[in-house]
């Protein structure tokens, strides 16, 4: 990239680039939770979520991201999930919450190996 | 001419369709339920976008039909059958109508709440629905929660009800987050040291002078607005409520208390709506309102020959589009007597 | 000796099945963890094994069960098991008897009749020549009610049918033939030598010339020989390797063997064990329903079976284990489930992170744990708490501001190292409070806690509370005029066979009206925690229809024990749903 100062700067780290996004990931999550394309971010899932109680657990969020391919910060999030389920209940579009949480949690294990 | 029109449901778009049916020379004969024309006008105080008073409408209507048709109070369809083009139709009062079509104008209800357990509708008292609290607003008593304080924070909820495949309803109610927006205004109004939320999943402000509606109650009433959907509430030892929703735009779970509650309930079918269909054999869509034998040219047409639809038993709608479609249907249900020959173009 | 030629194929199919069972059967026991050898060992040789006899000859050859499910099924399965097993044993006897030897050949009751044309000259050999033909009848019927079935299955009980594997299928054709082809070959030299008996005699009498029995009864022998060594080298690789499984998951269960939580010997016996019989297939609301046949025990079992796992069969059953209980060979078929989908998950060691911060209050004796799901129907929770005043119970309410999950939906999910962790800290959350007594309004929980946790005091489902202080007297109930219909939640009642409970508290507080299917044969809600991956649409499908039953008892109310539950049957609001805390805190009276 050019050092061209247009009188801003967007700090790399901070974009999304979404072009260079590993956004197969969450085209491989939807092959085995198709549900996940489903979610209207509304945040029922994260205001009601046990694992939020105590921890920074925002599925919304983890959605979101994956959807972005921003993978790289969703392992931390994902696993502080205990499946319970109480985001399924209220979820307003169907989610398979619980699947998704799971689908994620086996690519990134998938994705870590070398 | 000199043919018979049977309308069921005197709300505000059996009102305005027998107005027109009738003035188009059509005897009509308007049944309702109630002891009492007007359906859900009788219950709404002010209108948006505008805030005119729900009674200026509902005697507009009146003046339509009044001493031009014939209303049947306190009755309704208890069977129905079709003879040579001819529906034949027995009223709960014994009376037999002949018409040669009939409109159904038998509206919507409003959900349920508290089927939406969790947010504690008719388990703490001061979590209220959008219609109890246009009853609150046209009681003209002082705003008061039920441990009798003045409320100091307010939340509306916007999608009770309503796109929540939890309950069944998938579709948006259309009116709700303007209503929501209307009452929160009304609120101020009433109450300007209150504090107001608007949670919302997405605000669906498409109508002519909505989006300056929103605008008002930003700039005028400070009325907050919180993208996030309702997850649960809980009541406090002070019978003043905790709730629990993520503020999704800032990416955090949120708290807080709130003095009110008002649930903005959506539409469902209403009862009478679901036995015409039965009555009529009319087919339903999924959203079990009366399906319109095609959703761009034929809104106003059932799956019934001779049987037609208006107002909200076909889909959620504001008052304005109401009124458009009660007209509408007279005009098509004119041509369909009339056997105007546009009425041969397919769908 | 007796020896011919055609003894060969027999002898050969049955050397190699003994050997290959016995190789099993030490393969299993090997395998078995040290604690469970010793339990078979202390079971084989105590007296408990007579009972364990007891069951095999009732299960495995008369099949009672099976006759509780459908008289003809349990004729069908029963005159074919005990009819041969009759036949062997009698025909040792026979061929004993005869040749005056204590031991002989084993193929010599095979084909007694061949090796001796002499008609049975003493009372006994005549008795037992009768009685084998019983025998031989007896199965021959079996075959023909097992043709009977493939074209009149409704006859049997049964609406679908299991769809057999090709080695199935082969396998049974083998076994169709064997006795019908015994038939042959008796008969063919029951004519020639005039020594058959009122059945295999019928040929004989009613042929005058011998011409075409000579014809006929040494290739008759041969193909009765060869279709038993088919059936034979078949077996182990066939459904009919339950025959000598189930004999063996009888033994192992009652020496107090069960699932690990890996695939152990004990679910592989398990696997073995089913006759794929097809039971199971009418009671899966996931088949009725939405045509999910992959979940179905006699596939899913066949799957792991084959070695070859179905990942929807794991994953979309909803573990309601309303097959299992239909079983008749009691097949865990939902720890076999959850066993399986551990094999799935890819992350075996995960734990879930940081809950740590979780707490509970203490102080009372009685401490109310609502669950994470009863958070979500909070009429429960006030209901138990209003209960619990009226009752002047010394109690707190341990999870008012937020559970820790009990672990449970981990575990079905198959991640048992995480449900292990959660339930480890939640087990010590609840200890800490110092209560004496645990009740919970969620079934989950309350068979997470009975079954997985160390409490050591009393835990109750709120609906056994109730019943225990409606009966001391702490608290009335005013009785009305509302009829009700009851749902029995899966993990409640079948999950933890606590029917009578709500029942009893029910008919206390108004009229209780049963649909057709109660107690372990109710319906899943189908919001079932139990499944990993069913749509939205699925479950709305199975819970719309399942709902139809109480709507048509025409009660006022369906009382519920679950908030699971009831959260789901509220969705397609077709009838009133109300938890029976609900009811009882409705009506109750100090
Ligand atoms: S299943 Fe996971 S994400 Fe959903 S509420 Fe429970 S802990 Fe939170
Ligand atoms: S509740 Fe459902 S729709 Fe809402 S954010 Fe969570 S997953 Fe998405
Ligand atoms: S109009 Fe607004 S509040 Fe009503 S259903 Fe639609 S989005 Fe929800
Ligand atoms: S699981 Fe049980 S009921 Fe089902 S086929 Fe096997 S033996 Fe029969
Ligand atoms: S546990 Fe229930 S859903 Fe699963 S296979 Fe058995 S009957 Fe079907």
């Amino acid at each position: 990239m050019s050092a061209k100062n247009f009188g801003f700067s967007i700090h790399k780290d901070r974009q999304i680039d979404y072009d260079k996004n590993y956004r197969e990931f969450y085209y491989r999550v939807k092959a085995v939770e198709p549900s996940i394309s489903l979610c209207i971010s509304c945040g029922n899932c994260t205001a009601t979520c046990s694992a939020g109680n105590f921890t920074s657990m925002n599925l919304r969020n983890v959605i979101l991201l994956a959807a972005r391919g921003e993978v790289n910060n969703l392992g931390d999030n994902v696993s502080a999930c205990l499946l319970c389920g109480k985001c399924q209940l209220g979820c307003p579009r169907g989610v398979n919450t619980r699947n998704v949480v799971i689908a994620i949690r086996k690519e990134l294990k998938i994705r870590r190996k070398p | 001419m000199g043919k018979d029109v049977l309308i069921i449901g005197g709300g505000i778009a059996g009102m305005e369709a027998s107005a027109y049916l009738s003035a188009m020379g059509y005897q009509v004969t308007l049944v309702e339920k109630a002891n009492e024309l007007g359906g859900h006008l009788l219950r709404w105080e002010r209108l948006f976008p505008t805030q005119r008073h729900g009674k200026e409408v509902l005697s507009f209507l009146h003046c339509g039909i009044d001493g031009k048709i014939r209303v049947i109070k306190n009755a309704e369809p208890v069977a129905a059958v079709t003879r040579d083009d001819l529906h034949i139709v027995t009223l709960s009062t014994g009376e037999v109508i002949t018409a040669n079509a009939v409109l159904i104008t038998t509206g919507y209800k409003t959900f349920d709440a508290s089927r939406k357990e969790e947010y504690g509708y008719g388990i703490y008292n001061n979590v209220v629905t959008s219609a109890d609290l246009e009853e609150m607003f046209s009681s003209g008593k002082e705003m008061l929660t039920s441990s009798g304080i003045v409320p100091r924070r307010v939340g509306f909820i916007h999608c009770v009800g309503s796109r929540d495949e939890k309950v069944g309803n998938i579709y948006c109610s259309k009116v709700c987050c303007v209503t929501a927006v209307k009452q929160a205004i009304e609120l101020k109004e009433r109450l300007p040291y209150a504090e107001a939320f608007c949670f919302y999943m997405d605000l669906r402000m498409y109508g002519m002078h909505f989006e300056e509606l929103y605008k008002e109650a930003q700039e005028k009433h400070g009325v907050q607005f919180i993208r996030g959907r309702l997850s649960e509430a809980a009541e406090n030892q002070d019978h003043s409520l905790l709730i629990k929703v993520e503020d999704t735009l800032t990416g955090r779970p949120l708290k807080m208390k709130m003095d009110l509650l008002v649930l903005m309930v959506g539409f469902e079918p209403s009862d009478g709506t679901q036995k015409m269909a039965e009555l009529f054999h009319l087919e339903t869509g999924s959203t079990r309102f009366l399906k319109m034998a095609d959703e761009h040219t034929s809104t106003n047409v059932s799956s019934v020959q001779g049987v037609f639809l208006a107002g909200t038993c076909s889909a959620p709608r504001t008052i304005t589009s109401t009124i458009t479609d009660a007209r509408a249907a007279a005009a098509k249900i004119t041509s369909y007597l009339s056997q105007y020959s546009i009425e041969q173009r397919e769908n | 000796m007796n020896f011919d030629p055609f003894i060969i194929p027999f002898s050969v199919g049955a050397t190699f099945l003994f050997v290959w069972l016995f190789g099993k059967l030490f393969g299993w026991i090997y395998t078995l963890p040290k604690r469970d050898q010793k339990k078979l060992q202390r079971h084989v040789f105590s007296f408990r094994i007579l009972r364990t006899f007891g069951e095999i000859v009732r299960e495995c050859l008369l099949h009672f069960r099976l006759f509780r499910i459908n008289a003809l099924l349990g004729y069908m399965h029963a005159s074919l098991a005990a009819g041969w097993f009759l036949l062997i044993i009698f025909g040792t006897v026979e061929s004993k008897v005869q040749s005056g030897k204590a031991f002989n050949m084993p193929y010599d009751p095979i084909f007694y009749r061949f090796f001796n044309h002499a008609p049975a000259h003493t009372i006994q050999l005549q008795t037992l020549s009768f009685l084998m033909d019983t025998f031989l009848l007896l199965v021959l019927s079996a075959v023909v009610f097992a043709w009977f079935k493939r074209l009149r299955s409704k006859w049997f009980g049964m609406r679908r049918t299991t769809r057999q594997s090709r080695v199935d299928r082969v396998a049974l054709t083998a076994l169709w033939l064997v006795f019908p082809l015994r038939f042959l070959a008796e008969s063919a030299t029951g004519a020639i030598y005039g020594n058959g008996d009122f059945f295999t005699g019928i040929l004989g009498r009613a042929s005058e010339s011998d011409a075409v029995f000579r014809m006929i009864e040494y290739p008759a022998w041969w193909a009765y020989s060869i279709s038993l060594c088919g059936f034979f080298v078949l077996l182990p690789f066939s459904r009919y390797m339950h025959i000598p499984a189930e004999i063996i998951l009888v033994t192992f269960r009652r020496a107090g063997i069960g699932h690990l939580r890996r695939f152990s010997a004990f679910a592989d016996i398990e696997v073995e064990s089913c006759s794929r019989c097809g039971v199971c297939i009418d009671t899966c609301q996931l088949q009725k329903d939405v045509d999910i046949r992959e979940v179905l025990p006699v596939y899913f079992l066949r799957s792991i079976r084959e070695r070859d796992t179905n990942e929807k069969g794991a994953s979309k059953c909803l573990v309601c284990g309303k097959c299992a209980q239909a079983c008749p060979v009691r097949i865990d078929v939902n720890n076999q489930r959850i066993v399986q989908r551990e094999e799935f998950n890819s992350n075996k060691n995960f734990q879930p992170l940081h809950f740590e911060k979780a707490q509970y209050s203490g102080g009372g004796k009685i401490g109310y744990y609502a669950g994470c799901m009863t958070h979500l129907t909070p009429s429960i929770k006030l209901a138990m708490v209003k209960i619990l005043l009226a009752a002047e119970a010394d109690f707190v309410f341990l999870d008012q501001e937020g559970s820790l999950c009990c672990g449970r939906p981990m575990l079905l999910a198959g991640e048992f190292n995480g449900a292990a962790a959660i339930a480890m800290r939640n087990e010590k959350l609840i200890k800490d409070c110092g209560i004496e007594t645990l009740i919970t309004s969620c079934p989950i929980c309350l068979k997470m806690f009975s079954e997985e946790y160390q409490l050591n005091i009393p835990v109750l489902h709120h609906s056994q509370y109730i019943e225990q202080i409606l009966e001391e007297n702490k608290i009335t109930l005013n009785l009305n005029r509302s009829s009700y219909t009851y749902h029995d939640p899966c993990e409640l009642g079948r999950g933890l066979g606590i029917y009578d409970a709500p029942r009893s508290i029910l008919t206390k507080a108004g009229k209780l009206i049963e649909p057709d299917l109660v107690r372990k044969h109710a319906p899943c809600c189908g919001g079932s925690i139990g499944s990993v991956n069913l749509t939205h649409a699925e479950k709305k499908a199975v819970t719309t229809i399942a709902i139809g039953k109480y709507v048509e008892t025409h009660a006022d109310i369906l009382v519920v024990s679950c908030p699971l539950c009831k959260k789901t049957f509220v969705g397609p609001n077709k009838i009133k749903v109300m938890d029976i805390a609900e009811i009882v805190a409705d009506r109750c009276e100090k």
